[in-house]
């Protein structure tokens, strides 16, 4: 491995070059983070994510400088344990477990993270897509047994007040993935929940959603979890989620979010029809976790990893040039059907063998 | 558009171009764009070119869908076209 340290400009990509940082153990200089507005440099979110990173790490420095428009991080080892952590109210939960899901697999003891914030807004994805689609994408590499997310109280937003927590076992290494059948989608399932609302609300999202859906398949559940007193948290607020699930475990999903003035039933029908954009732009794993993907497949054993996805995003790729800066690995991407039937892409690397060293020895 | 999406070698694009991904997604700036910038070289001092990115710009993985993309299911035939990818659809598209 180069000691090279890895240099960025710019607050974009926050999140995975953090994670880069810490996984590849390379030092990261951020600089010219936000220089030119009324107030710069980082937000209290991201100042709050790199506190929660030195919380699960050991040895971990950071440096702000005195604008926090420049930042240096010295990775120390993924620690794990029992760590507890305040999100703000300007970012959900969702923002802050994205990384360390993928750090937490790689600790020395095996991570039991609670989070007290916003469990569900309009902008990260909510603890129950979290819970139902992002751990799932975790099984085919290795990272199963003793995964889990649990939702103890529920927070809307502004004022939140929601609890979760994330209990991740540690591995020694991840799979190499094969996942080139999208299949069919066979059933869908859903969460409705509506805290210090009428749960009437849940149920009308729950009959709207069914409308349409129904006329596809029959196989639908769409589940109306109550939360109730101190478990609804502090502000009033109600979602629906969506799950579509293919005969070979592809997962799709969209969720909508309460917005003043909108009547729970487009706030439904909202959420089935990003569904049904997500489903037919198939692929075997969905635009929001390619990175997840991408960056498993990478630290895959070192073997050929091949994944069918739809075209990257914007974040991909910047994510793809950015593995390459820490791990040297680049991916080929090609159609994945020589008749140009479908838009789908083949994605494939050689994983660099990445090993747990952090793994207390039994 | 389709049919250059296809087209697109992404490997190259991303390993080997300098170009944003904003710009590889949203295709290669355009001519008119880059009339504009030449015009602006006659002045003697040149506006320091505004970034693509606002400040505030999120890094956010949930993406919205704009309107129109949504409406776009009340078409039956659209609503219809997506059937063959459920195990109740038939397989001939």
């Amino acid at each position: 491995m180069t000691a090279a340290s890895l240099n960025y400009s710019g607050h974009l990509h926050f999140r995975h070059r953090l994670v880069l940082s810490v996984l590849s153990g390379k030092i990261i200089k951020i600089d010219k983070i936000r220089p030119g507005d009324k107030n710069p440099g980082l937000r209290d979110y991201e100042v709050s994510l790199l506190r929660l990173i030195e919380k699960v790490t050991n040895g971990t420095v950071i440096e702000i400088s005195l604008t926090g428009t420049a930042i240096l991080v010295k990775p120390g080892i993924i620690s794990g344990g029992p760590v507890v952590h305040e999100c703000p109210p300007s970012r959900s939960v969702g923002y802050f477990l994205e990384p360390i899901i993928t750090l937490a697999p790689f600790s020395k003891k095996p991570l039991a993270l609670t989070l007290r914030g916003i469990t569900t807004d309009d902008k990260d994805l909510s603890v129950d897509l979290i819970r139902t689609v992002t751990l799932p994408h975790l099984e085919p590499f290795g990272i199963s047994d003793g995964l889990e997310l649990k939702i103890k109280k529920r927070g809307s937003p502004p004022l939140g007040g929601g609890e979760v927590l994330f209990l991740c076992p540690i591995v020694k290494q991840v799979k190499t993935l094969n996942f080139v059948e999208p299949g069919k989608i066979k059933r869908i399932r859903g969460i409705s929940h509506a805290v210090r609302v009428s749960p009437q609300f849940s149920n009308r999202m729950i009959e709207a959603a069914r409308s349409v859906l129904n006329r596809y398949i029959p196989d639908i559940y769409l589940y109306s979890d109550v939360y109730k007193g101190e478990e609804s948290g502090k502000s009033p607020g109600y979602a629906l989620s969506l799950v579509a699930e293919s005969t070979t475990a592809a997962l799709h999903c969209a969720e909508a979010v309460s917005q003043p003035g909108v009547a729970p039933e487009d706030i439904a029908l909202q959420a089935t029809r990003s569904l049904l954009n997500e489903i037919e732009r198939g692929g075997c794993v969905d635009q929001k976790h390619q990175t997840l993907v991408l960056l498993l497949m990478a630290l895959g054993s070192e073997d050929v990893g091949r994944c069918r996805m739809a075209e990257p995003t914007e974040r991909t790729i910047q994510f793809l040039r950015d593995v390459k800066d820490a791990f040297g690995t680049s991916f080929k991407i090609i159609p994945a059907d020589k008749s140009n039937q479908s838009s789908h892409l083949l994605y494939s690397c050689y994983g660099t063998g990445y090993v747990n060293t952090n793994r207390s020895l039994a | 558009l389709a049919q250059r999406s296809k087209a697109k070698d992404w490997t190259r694009l991303i390993y080997s171009t300098a170009l944003s991904p904003h710009q590889i997604v949203r295709g290669e700036p355009n001519a008119a764009d880059r009339e504009k910038d030449e015009e602006n070289d006659d002045d003697f001092f040149t506006l320091k070119k505004a970034t693509d990115v606002d400040a505030d710009s999120m890094d956010a993985t949930k993406e919205t869908y704009p309107s129109d993309q949504l409406t776009k299911w009340d078409n039956e035939e659209m609503f219809d076209s997506i059937r063959n990818l459920f195990i109740t659809g038939r397989n001939d598209p």
